[in-house]
């Protein structure tokens, strides 16, 4: 959990770092809110677990995309790395609890009874619709200043949620099996901000009760990170958020 | 309840199994009983290194046997198909004092109970079973064939 | 709950059983492998462990029966979770005389070498794929004509999976020739929504039929097995450029010529198979998760290694399609030759040549290294107290089945030594060092073996990986064996990699920490 440790590192350095570091990120928003946002109402979550060396990956990124086209603005990935140069420790985690042993496999809206392993936009989109949230979904909010992002949950319906937020990288060229040597990776899992694995609890809210939950986010301009932010009820992905891929 | 007193628990009777020859012929493992004298039933596989070494410590110390009757020893191969003919030519090549019967579908070794190999067996001249033993320890040899000769 | 109510049930039926024989026997076994695991930071911590137990009962006449219960409290890392629980997952009653036999219950069956049908238990890899149905065995014409029909529900963890196989064998032994042939078929009732969408909309076939066909012959030392296996249209996840790069229903199909030859000291066996799309399921749905969701038998077909540097990089099937070679010779130098020295020597050779098949690797077109090795070992006895063996093993595997060119090399030599002090107490030790320049590069272990029968081992080891990470993977054990009665304690950090048994090889993470095994026949 060294993205965590780091975390709590940057809110104590960023408290006295504050006047020289704002606007670390490539954001170029004066009035202080995260770049363009998407609330991408009704958007899914799609964790794709990828690696380098899968010969077969590409067809799962090649399905995503079909899926994607199908339904534009609907479907969020996010792709998990395995033993190559893009891993991390909660893409680890990820691995080890839902138990993916072979790739490329991909779990609709975080549901563990939806990990596939067959390369099919169909099949994703399917297992997209199957995973609809058992509560209406809450409206999330995220503004990022000063090196951290603020996430506003508004819960529809009363229920016990959590939240997570994703950082992501687009644009990394590395060759890919069954690809070619230039290929571009999206969407790589860079780790999550909140503590917990599968999001941190935000409490039991009633209908219509907003939270809030500020994050740090890493002080590293040389990468294009993106966040994604989502709520979960059961367990399962309820509303999103994405920022807009630059 | 009643039942039960009749039924004895433990050290079962050579079972009636399937096996079969080097050649592939089909025996009767009761067939390992002459009503005369004791024996032993060994199993071990190809993979089994612990099994080989009990087998090739027997070798050893065979042409040293004091029994007055003759040494019989059935090593029963439990490997699966993949590696029968392995087995085959390593029990061929090898000068294990035995006689080499097969359990492809390893029906004997569940019967008899047997979790892990080498498990080696004694029983009297009526095929009931007198000793058990799991595992092999450099020196089990001469232990199982002293309760060889105490089995007369 | 309702296997509690099974295990009474039968309990019952033995007992009641019992006036009706003369005589019978009740036998068992008891099995227990636990571990408490300490490694920091690892999602296995704390306290696991798979218990079997069985219990036989066996009539002076025909009848026999039998119940096996396992608990798993929790299953121990590497063993699939749904195992979860205490269950009787076998349960069966039978009679069996002259050549008859009858079934009813839960069994294990192979027909031919596998290809087509095998069902058996291993509890290393936590495997079991019992049927349960019926069984019916009969011998004619003096035994040379054996046949076997059965149907049965295949088990999954500790119940049954949603499909029905079925099937018959027949074996025929006309001197030194033999002939055999199986037919078998897995019917599964329940479409699946997922692989209708796969295929386009069209579903899976609900009926899948296997057939085999094989012939023997034996002459004088000589012996050649070959066995041909079809497999019918099925779902399958191997997609080829060249049929549309899509989901659809795909035959299968192996061959397999076995030969082996023995004269005075000298053996050698040559096994050459093929196989294309022969992975069989007891159920589709259920995935590769469960090891046990397998109706047929794929081994590795290179050695299986025994020593620990050994089975660093294991070969798995590549059951989408490989074509595989393997040979083996053994040597025996008899007593007072110049080799074999005063006690002889004996030699083995072997090795394997595994190509995955162009047409199912998307980047090749055609076949392509998968998996070869070279394996020598030699066996001297020096005095009556002293024996040595060497032993080298060169092994080639292509982590990506021949999609790239790129493989990893492993050279391992060990030595190991015998040396008996007396007739009760021993000591063994092995030295051994792997060569690589890949993956983990070069690693180091030796073992320790102190041996006082007819009870007692003793031995520590360690893996040594100073060509890249530094970590030492040590092993302490003590074992007690009396009659049959065998315990193993164990401390140690066990490294993560793959456990095979019999060429199926099953996954362990990583553990540290104490580990016992106890079992017991009774």
């Amino acid at each position: 959990m060294v993205f965590l440790a780091m975390k709590r590192f940057f809110l104590i350095f960023l408290a006295f770092a504050a006047v020289s570091c704002v606007g670390q990120l490539d954001d170029d928003d004066p009035s202080g809110g995260g770049g363009s946002t998407t609330p991408a109402e009704g958007a899914g979550i799609v964790l794709d677990f990828t690696a380098t060396w899968c010969v077969n990956c590409p067809r799962m990124h090649q399905a995503l995309e079909d899926a994607q086209a199908a339904r534009p603005g609907k479907i969020i990935p996010i792709s998990v790395h395995f033993q190559d140069a893009m891993v991390c420790e909660d893409g680890q985690a990820l691995i080890s609890h839902f138990g993916v042993e072979a790739y490329p496999s991909a779990v609709a809206n975080m549901d563990a009874t939806t990990l596939i392993t067959a390369t099919s936009k169909d099949l994703l989109l399917a297992k997209l619709d199957a995973t609809v949230s058992a509560k209406k979904p809450c409206t999330l909010e995220a503004t990022k200043a000063d090196g951290g992002v603020t996430v506003r949950v508004t819960a529809a319906e009363a229920g016990a949620y959590t939240l997570s937020v994703a950082l992501l990288e687009d644009g990394i060229v590395a060759a890919q099996t069954g690809a070619s040597e230039n290929y571009v990776h999206d969407n790589v899992f860079r780790g999550f901000l909140q503590e917990n694995l599968l999001g941190d609890a935000l409490g039991q809210l009633e209908a219509g009760q907003a939270v809030e939950r500020s994050f740090a986010l890493p002080a590293d301009a040389s990468r294009k990170l993106r966040l994604v932010a989502f709520v979960c009820y059961d367990g399962v992905v309820n509303a999103t958020w994405a920022e807009d891929q630059n | 309840m009643a039942a039960f007193f009749a039924l004895g628990l433990g050290a079962q009777n050579l079972p009636d199994a399937k096996l079969t020859d080097a050649a592939g012929k089909a025996v009767d493992a009761r067939t390992m009983v002459d009503g005369k004298t004791p024996f032993v039933v060994t199993f071990w596989a190809s993979w089994c290194k612990p099994c080989q070494k009990e087998l090739a410590a027997l070798a050893e110390i065979a042409p040293d046997w004091e029994g007055s009757f003759p040494l019989r020893i059935y090593a029963v191969g439990v490997d699966d198909s993949r590696s029968l003919s392995r087995a085959k030519a390593l029990a061929a090549s090898s000068d294990w004092p035995v006689t080499v019967l097969y359990d492809t579908n390893q029906d004997m070794m569940r019967t008899l109970n047997i979790s892990s190999i080498p498990h080696v067996f004694v029983y009297d001249k009526n095929g009931k079973q007198v000793y058990s033993h799991t595992g092999y320890i450099p020196g089990d040899e001469e232990a199982l064939l002293q309760k060889l000769l105490q089995a007369k | 709950m309702m296997g509690r109510r099974i295990a009474a049930l039968f309990a019952g039926a033995l007992l009641g059983a019992g006036p009706l024989c003369a005589q019978g026997v009740l036998s068992g076994s008891l099995e227990s492998s636990s571990i408490y695991d300490v490694l920091p930071g690892s999602a296995y911590n704390g306290f696991h462990a798979n218990n079997y137990l069985k219990l036989d009962y066996r009539s002076d006449g025909a009848f026999y029966a039998g119940v096996q219960a396992e608990w798993y409290p929790s299953p121990l890392p590497g063993f699939d979770p749904a195992l979860q629980g205490i269950g009787v997952p076998l349960k069966f009653v039978g009679w069996e005389k002259g050549g008859w036999s009858v079934t009813l219950g839960d069994y294990y069956q192979q027909f031919g070498s596998g290809l087509v049908l095998r069902s058996w238990e291993d509890r290393d890899l936590g495997l079991g794929n019992s049927l349960g149905g019926v069984r019916a065995g009969a011998d004619f014409f003096d035994k040379k004509l054996s046949v076997t029909v059965l149907s049965g529900v295949p088990r999954a963890g500790l119940g049954y999976a949603k499909s029905l196989v079925s099937g018959a064998d027949a074996n025929l032994a006309l001197g030194e020739f033999s002939l055999g042939g199986s037919v078998v078929d897995r019917w599964e009732w329940a479409p699946d929504g997922d692989m209708a969408l796969l295929l386009g909309g069209q579903d899976a076939p609900a009926n899948v039929l296997l057939f085999s066909g094989r012939a023997g012959w034996e002459h004088n030392g000589l012996q050649i097995n070959a066995e041909y296996v079809g497999k019918g249209r099925d779902f399958t996840a191997i997609r080829r450029a060249d049929a549309g790069d899509s989901y659809r229903l795909e035959a299968g199909r192996a061959v397999t010529v076995d030969l082996a030859y023995a004269r005075g000291g000298f053996s050698a066996t040559a096994t050459w198979r093929y196989l294309y799309n022969m992975g069989f399921a007891s159920q589709r749905t259920l995935g590769t998760r469960s090891i046990s969701n397998t109706l047929n038998y794929l081994p590795a077909l290179c050695q299986q290694q025994t020593y620990m540097l050994a089975c660093l990089n294991p070969y798995e099937t590549f059951t989408e399609g490989e074509n595989g070679f393997r040979g083996d010779v053994y040597y025996r130098f008899k007593r007072n030759t110049a080799l074999g020295g005063r006690y002889g020597m004996t030699l083995h050779v072997g090795g394997s040549w595994i190509n995955a098949l162009g047409k199912v690797l998307p980047l090749r077109d055609k076949d392509y290294l998968a998996y070869r090795d070279i394996n020598i070992d030699l066996e001297r006895r020096w005095t009556s107290k002293f024996k040595t063996t060497l032993f080298v093993s060169i092994q080639e595997n292509s982590p990506t089945h021949g999609n790239r060119k790129a493989t990893n090399a492993q050279n391992v030599f060990v030595f190991e030594g015998l040396y008996k002090f007396s007739s009760s107490c021993s000591l063994r030790w092995e030295l051994q060092y792997l060569y690589s320049q890949e993956l983990t590069k070069d690693w180091m272990a030796a073992l320790v073996e102190l041996g006082l029968a007819p009870h007692w081992s003793f031995s520590l080891s360690d893996m040594y990986n100073h060509g890249s990470t530094g970590d030492h993977y040590w092993s302490a054990n003590v074992s007690y064996s009396l009659e049959s009665f065998k315990v193993l304690l164990a401390y140690g950090r066990n490294r993560a990699g793959m456990v095979c048994s019999g060429g199926v090889c099953r996954y362990q993470p990583e553990y540290q920490g104490a580990s016992l095994r106890a079992q017991w026949s009774f």
